[in-house]
């Protein structure tokens, strides 16, 4: 049987080709995530092990808990003359402290030098072994007024020595005289960050740290262990400082980076890959009932000869895992290609990725091949069963193929449909334990309930939308249309794939427009300032409150108020805390006490919203235990109760005397400001153009203005959804191609004989391009009608995390609809042309 | 045979001149047709015979602008095939000539009435109304006309492929084995119905066989062997084609 599988394998070059290329493309996918996620942390690893060279012990704050969010976690500082005692510890061999903070360059062209999300820093050049910078061209800064940068940054601004270069700080803004230029180890640049050394003391003037260290290295004297340094160095330190073994501290960043950021990343990019497994299994499976349907004679054949049903069964089944193996091999080697494909793509959104060379892991193998195989053998199950149900006599008949409905697909699909609904709505209105779980689960299940049931609909939809193509191209356009009509089931799995793909899109093209108009309004009514300030160009990088004193300070200007953000502990949850001076900020935010005031607020303490508060219990007066990252365990009373746009201002309010108590925050996210009485808003702009002159980190809009800007934030964030789903149309699109181009297979004799009794090729051409524009339509009709139910459901299920307005963005998606049908006749393209040339004498030549 | 004459040419509805078509190359190669001469006059009903493999499909075909021929020359009407191209060949298929296979003639997706219609409908034209109702009326499917081919039987399939043939007046009409699908009956039925085209409707028809009793039914037989023209004979009846036949393969 081996042998015949693999006889029956060979003599189906094409259609096996087509099958591969769906595994190849799905496998490719998900193998592509894997290697990119790998290859990124190879790339923190390799950084984390070039920051660490030499150091064998950190000394450090300790900290009760660490915040992703802030650079060091959030963690206190050291004091200078701790790096003193350290010293003096005999089983020290060198020591050095180091300071790590905010410095922003501007550019020669007055601009902020951006990074694509990676941070700007400053740090202090120390002389010592342990520096992880190696000077290139120049010296280390000596004192004040001097910088050293990195090489990457320097030859980005050609920026060289000699030059003046300002830069900018929580403080204000200064400049210095390039002296050196370094790099790491034979590494120009940390992660796309830009990294700006001073002289020790200039650094601690200009981060803001004056008589402090951020952290103390040593390397232990020579013949000490590491175990005999920490144990030494933990004897000299007094209370509330640490010392770290350096293997524990990359383990400790390592983890950061992953749980922070890469598990979340490779979540993200499996959940692309899973949509793209999915579509492919569609294809997969159709492909493979329709060769087993066109394969019927020479099955029956076998049968006829004394083959079993189990048996013919199993060719199938080893004819599947053969192609599937291979297929996976390749798509996994492909998975190469889409990381760099996605790394382009993502930086094409000005997200720069770490990278070395790619990395791939035997679990990217063994997932790839086991996604393959798996999918591609289910998607095969069914087939091979029917196969074996091809009766002998099926070998002396040639009737034409036809697709039977019957009322078992009507109600298992009926049944699979509402089980799919039912799990989505679960997953959308109640409080269970997994929402998104069972969200996507339902999902995938009512995807399979539609795509079982559509063949109902298939014929006449068929019928309906091909019906203009019989007014514009006659007879022509009337095959084509039957041609879609003719086989309801394969019309439906074909264009199955496209819906599912097209549904995702609508669902996120919703998701965005709600949020986009939802955040509109939202920043309509959080808002009652005239102007806000917020990091350039839609970045990220949080801006020294130098800014907003700046602001104040104009004549122009009545108030500004700056917002900072930092992480504390409650109730063992992780929750976001937002510093304000609180005077100021209800001049500039509509925020309202609903019990509590400004006063009390500023004095100490904190406000919690609400909506927040009603849920949690908390009331006016009560004294609640946060936990801090500097400060451990305090007893906080709550000073206010307020309402306020909370996606703004956040459920838990500091005023800035409590807030700097307890973080180490010290950059604002955003700040707003007010026009003083009688001065015309223009005046008052022109005014602020000057502040962002010389804060180019920064940009200062209106509130109309800032809600554009925050608009074209989540566009951004959409197109890159809507382009990686974009490769679960391209398989869509592939499984277009696939079935037509075995359906062509299948009706070699009937085009023959249009051929024979006149049809041009061009005709031929149309024809077959009708049927895929019909099939595409059809899926296109199906995708977006799910993903708009889909959308309108999400939107009623999410209003609390802020999507309170659906909104339909009826532009774009015509432009997906009219994009789906041109796909669809671009990939009919191959089977058209192969349509074209088919061999007119062949096809009609009876034997 | 000798070539046809000027004047010939006129009468001629098609014809083929020193047609020499081999198959493939080398030690491999068929001579499927051995260097033929032969023109079919309009308004007859011409039948080919010959043993299997002799050359009547081949010849059929590349008359017919389906194949080419590897030298010599063919014509339908004074159209010569040989320096045509895919498009012109095929326009001259949908408007000079009409088909009739052995099996597998029609659309599965139209109804008889459409498929009759189809090569004027390819190329946007409507039928001659008062010519349609002649060879429908003369196919005799009655009410069956808004049917599918799988509602028809045989027979019926094969004189609806028939009145295809015909209804856009082609200059000549081409039927490969065409009863080679039916019984005797239904055979019969088809031959009578493309005899009375030839007779009433004016058309000119060259039929492949293997059936003597067909044969009967047209002007006049040419007989292959080989792929020469051996023989011919006119005014053929069933026996006179069986004897000769039987000559012919011994
Ligand atoms: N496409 C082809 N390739 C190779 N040989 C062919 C082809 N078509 C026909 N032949 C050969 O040419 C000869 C004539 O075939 P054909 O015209 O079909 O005969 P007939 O119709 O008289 O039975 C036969 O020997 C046949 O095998
Ligand atoms: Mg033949």
């Amino acid at each position: 049987m081996l042998k015949t599988a693999l006889k029956g394998l060979s003599g189906h070059k094409l259609r096996l080709f087509l099958t591969a290329l769906a595994i190849v493309v799905g496998v490719a996918f998900v193998s592509g995530t894997f290697v990119l996620t790998d290859t990124m942390r190879g790339a923190f690893d390799d950084l984390f092990g070039t920051l660490n060279e030499g150091i064998d012990v950190t000394v450090r704050a300790e900290a009760s808990f660490t915040s992703n969010q802030q650079a060091g976690g959030g963690r206190d500082r050291v004091p200078e003359s701790l790096l003193g005692t350290i010293e003096a510890v005999t089983e020290v061999g060198v020591a050095q402290g180091s300071l790590f903070g905010y410095a922003q360059f501007i550019d020669k062209d007055g601009d902020a030098v951006t990074t694509g999300g990676a941070p700007s820093i400053g740090v202090n050049w120390t002389e010592t072994e342990l520096n992880i910078s190696t000077i290139r061209v120049g010296r280390g800064p000596t004192g004040p007024g001097e910088v050293a940068i990195d090489a990457s940054t320097a030859e980005n601004n050609e920026f060289a020595i000699g030059d003046t270069v300002p830069i900018l700080f929580t403080g204000p803004r200064q400049d210095f005289a390039v002296v050196g230029i370094f790099g790491f180890d034979e590494v120009d640049s940390l992660l796309g960050a830009t990294v700006a050394a001073f002289e020790t003391t200039t650094a601690q003037q200009v981060l803001d740290a004056e008589g402090e260290f951020d952290s103390i290295e040593a390397a232990a004297a020579s013949g000490v262990s590491q175990a005999d340094l920490i144990a030494a160095i933990e004897a000299a330190l007094p209370a509330g400082f640490e010392a770290i073994g350096q293997a524990d501290l990359i383990a400790e960043q390592n983890e950061d980076v992953n749980e922070g950021f890469l598990d979340v990343f490779n979540i993200i990019l499996l959940v692309f890959a899973g949509v793209a497994v999915f579509v492919g299994a569609f294809i997969i499976a159709n492909t493979f009932s329709i060769i087993v349907a066109q394969r019927t004679r020479e099955l029956a054949l076998l049968r006829a000869v004394g083959a079993t049903g189990a048996q013919v069964t199993w060719m199938i089944l080893i004819e599947t895992l053969v192609v599937a193996v291979l297929a996976s091999a390749v798509g996994i080697i492909a998975g190469g290609l889409v990381a760099l494909g996605l790394q382009g793509l993502l930086s094409a959104f000005g997200i720069d990725l770490p990278t070395s060379g790619l990395v791939f892991k035997p679990r990217t193998v063994i997932v790839g091949m086991a996604v393959g195989v798996i999918v591609t053998t289910l998607s095969a199950l069914f087939p091979a069963w029917s196969a074996s149900r091809v009766p002998p006599v099926a070998a002396m008949r040639d009737v034409e193929q036809t697709d039977t409905l019957t009322a078992r697909r009507l109600i298992g699909g009926s049944i699979v449909t509402a089980l799919g609904l039912v799990l989505i709505l679960a997953g959308l209105f109640s409080n269970i334990w997994n929402e998104l779980a069972f969200i996507g689960l339902g999902a995938l299940i009512l995807f399979l309930g539609v795509a079982v049931l559509s063949p109902f609909i298939a014929e006449r939809m068929a019928r309906i939308i091909g019906f203009p193509a019989r007014r514009l191209f006659g007879v022509t356009g009337k095959l084509g249309r039957e041609n879609a009509a003719r086989r309801p089931v394969r019309t439906a799995a074909t264009s199955g794939a496209l819906m599912i793909g097209l549904a995702l899109v609508t669902l996120f093209l919703i998701l965005g427009e709600s949020t986009k108009v939802s955040v509109g309004n939202t920043i309509d009514k959080a808002f009652s300032a005239d102007f806000v300030v917020s990091p350039a160009d839609g970045g990220f990088q949080p801006f020294s409150p130098q800014v907003t004193r700046d602001i104040e300070a104009l004549p122009e200007i009545a108030v500004a108020s700056g917002v900072r953000q930092a992480e504390f502990r409650l109730d063992g949850s992780n929750k976001f805390a937002t510093g304000v001076e609180i005077e100021k900020a209800i001049q500039t935010t509509n925020f309202d006490f609903v019990s509590g005031d400004a006063q009390s607020l500023a004095a100490g303490g904190l406000a919690i919203h609400v909506d927040e508060a009603d849920d949690k219990g908390f009331v006016l007066g009560q004294t609640l235990e946060l936990e801090f990252a500097k400060t451990g365990f305090q007893n906080i009373e709550v000073t206010g109760i307020y309402e306020a746009e909370e996606t703004f201002v956040g459920s838990y309010v500091f005023s800035t005397i409590e807030f700097d108590r307890h973080f180490t925050a010290d950059l604002e996210v955003f700040s707003m400001a007010n026009v003083a009485p009688g001065v015309a808003t223009a005046e008052a702009r022109s005014a602020l153009e000057a502040v962002e002159v010389r804060y180019p980190n920064v940009q200062i809009l209106n509130q109309a203005e800032f809600r554009a800007e925050t608009e074209s934030n989540i566009d951004q964030l959409l197109a890159i959804v809507t382009a990686m789903l974009a490769l679960a149309l391209l398989i869509a699109l592939l499984g277009i191609t696939n079935t037509l181009a075995l359906s062509v297979f299948e009706r070699t004799r009937e085009i023959g004989l249009l051929r024979a009794v006149g049809m041009t090729r061009r005709q031929v051409r149309i024809m077959i391009r009708l049927e895929a524009l019909i099939v595409s339509i059809f899926g296109a009709v199906l995708g977006i009608s799910i993903g708009v139910v889909f959308g309108w459901l999400v939107v009623q299920a999410t209003g609390d995390l802020g999507i309170t307005d659906f909104a339909l963005p009826v532009s774009t998606l015509i432009v997906v609809f009219v994009f789906a049908g041109v796909a669809g006749v671009l990939a009919a393209g191959f089977p058209a042309r192969k349509a074209a040339k088919l061999n007119v004498l062949n096809a009609i030549s009876y034997e | 045979m000798t070539a046809p004459t000027s004047a010939e040419k006129t009468r001629v509805a098609a014809r083929v001149e020193d047609a020499v078509k081999i198959y493939g190359e080398g030690d491999a190669s068929v001579r499927a047709l051995a260097g033929i001469s032969v023109g079919f006059d309009r308004g007859q009903f011409t039948a080919i015979m010959g043993p299997s493999g002799s050359g009547k499909s081949t010849l059929l075909h590349c008359i017919a602008g389906l194949d080419n021929l590897t030298s010599g020359s063919a014509y339908i009407g004074d159209t010569e095939l040989g320096s045509l191209n895919d498009k012109a060949l095929t326009l001259l298929r949908r408007d000079k000539v009409g088909f009739i296979f052995q099996a597998f003639n029609l659309i599965p997706t139209l109804n008889a009435e459409e498929n009759i219609v189809l090569p004027l409908s390819i190329a946007g034209d409507k039928p001659d109304q008062a010519w349609y109702d002649q060879v429908v009326s003369a196919v005799g499917l009655g009410d069956r006309l808004k049917h599918r081919p799988n509602e028809l039987s045989g027979g019926q399939q094969q004189r609806v492929a028939a009145a295809r043939a015909l209804v856009s007046k082609p200059e000549i009409v081409f039927a490969d084995e065409p009863s080679g699908n039916l019984d005797s009956q239904t055979g019969a039925e088809l031959l009578g119905f493309m005899r009375e085209a030839v007779d009433n409707l004016d058309q000119t028809i060259v039929m492949v066989t293997h059936n003597p009793l067909d044969a009967a039914y047209a002007d006049k037989v040419i007989f292959l062997a080989d792929g020469r023209i051996v023989d011919d004979m006119d005014d053929p009846t069933a026996n006179k084609v069986l004897d000769r036949l039987k000559t012919l393969e011994a």
